[in-house]
């Protein structure tokens, strides 16, 4: 798997949310539901809501990466 | 702004889209083109409208002066973007003052020779529907917004409008890529110069944003956007 086509910390998620719009689901899970459709979700980084959300960056990543992993073996 | 520079205006423009290269040609040929400085206007409000302008480069912003002196910044306008539209189609008068927020060109067009064009071409006429109902929309929701919100939220949710048009990242937050006096804040949410001083300078000191020469930087876009969407606190 070419870790290019993998989200990373500093993608924004405007551009997680688009390239992978499935994602969405693991927004809502991991408690960034309200980064969804939000405006400044084009500036800010998957690192930076997670330090806004207290959420651990890793863990952000690891879902994302596994939720695109999973949809792209389909 | 010669008539290539016309021509390059009307293809970046909604008004004018889908149109063939011919036709893009026939409307820039009917087209007048301007320049602005400035502060200058494009038109004054309660003039009778003949004309339609279009941005090609620059920023207006559109102020109505209200009968008991106050102005409100109604909208602001940039390339690409079409002014005195609907006074103009409905042979009435310039609801509000046109007036140039940095040096400008464009081109404009008569109210007859735009609905003869339109007519020729009912595209153009198309065009215009999302962009009124857009308008429309846009009236909804702020005065939705003036008859029932916080001020406080009014000016967050404007600050939010306005990166949505115009933010550019910055290392420490989220820059708004256009001059922006309090007076200015003021005017777009009904609200007064102090309140708007009042509030901006809280927020200073909390940490959300940043207040400059005419510059507004958000160094806390979530905070902003939870005040803006009434929305509970990041879970910590």
């Amino acid at each position: 798997m070419n870790i290019e086509t993998l989200p990373s910390l500093d993608d924004t998620v405007s551009t997680v949310l688009q390239r992978w719009p499935f994602t969405a689901d693991v927004f809502r899970r991991i408690g960034l539901g309200d980064c969804i459709g939000c405006v400044m979700g084009s500036y800010e980084s998957l690192a930076e809501v997670s330090a806004t959300y207290n959420v651990d960056a890793q863990f952000v990543l690891q879902e994302l990466r596994s939720a695109v992993m999973q949809e792209n073996a389909r | 702004m010669n008539e290539s520079d016309s021509l390059a205006v009307l293809r970046n423009s909604t008004l004018f889209h889908g149109l063939t290269a011919e036709e893009l040609e026939k409307v820039a040929r009917a087209a007048k083109p301007f320049t602005i400085e400035p502060g200058a206007q494009l038109f004054r409000q309660e003039d009778p409208a003949a004309r339609i302008y279009m941005l090609g480069s620059g920023q207006v912003k559109l102020v109505q002066n209200t009968p008991d002196g106050q102005q409100v910044l109604l909208r602001l306008v940039g390339p690409g973007e079409a002014l005195g539209i609907v006074a103009t189609l409905e042979g009435s008068v310039y609801p509000a003052t046109a007036q140039a927020a940095a040096p400008g060109s464009g081109c404009s067009w008569d109210g007859k020779t735009l609905h003869r064009l339109m007519e020729a071409h009912p595209r153009i006429a198309l065009n215009a529907i999302p962009f009124l109902v857009s308008r429309v929309h846009e009236l909804q929701d702020r005065f939705r917004e003036l008859a029932t919100e916080r001020v406080e939220r009014r000016v967050a949710r404007l600050l939010l409008r306005l990166v949505s048009q115009v933010g550019r990242r910055v290392p420490d937050g989220v820059q708004i890529g256009m001059a922006l006096t309090r007076q200015d804040l003021a005017e777009m949410t009904g609200t007064t110069l102090y309140t708007v001083s009042r509030i901006l300078s809280q927020w200073e000191e909390l940490g959300l944003v940043k207040t400059g020469r005419k510059k507004v930087l958000i160094r806390a876009p979530h905070r902003l956007v939870a005040i803006a969407e009434e929305l509970p606190p990041a879970r910590s």
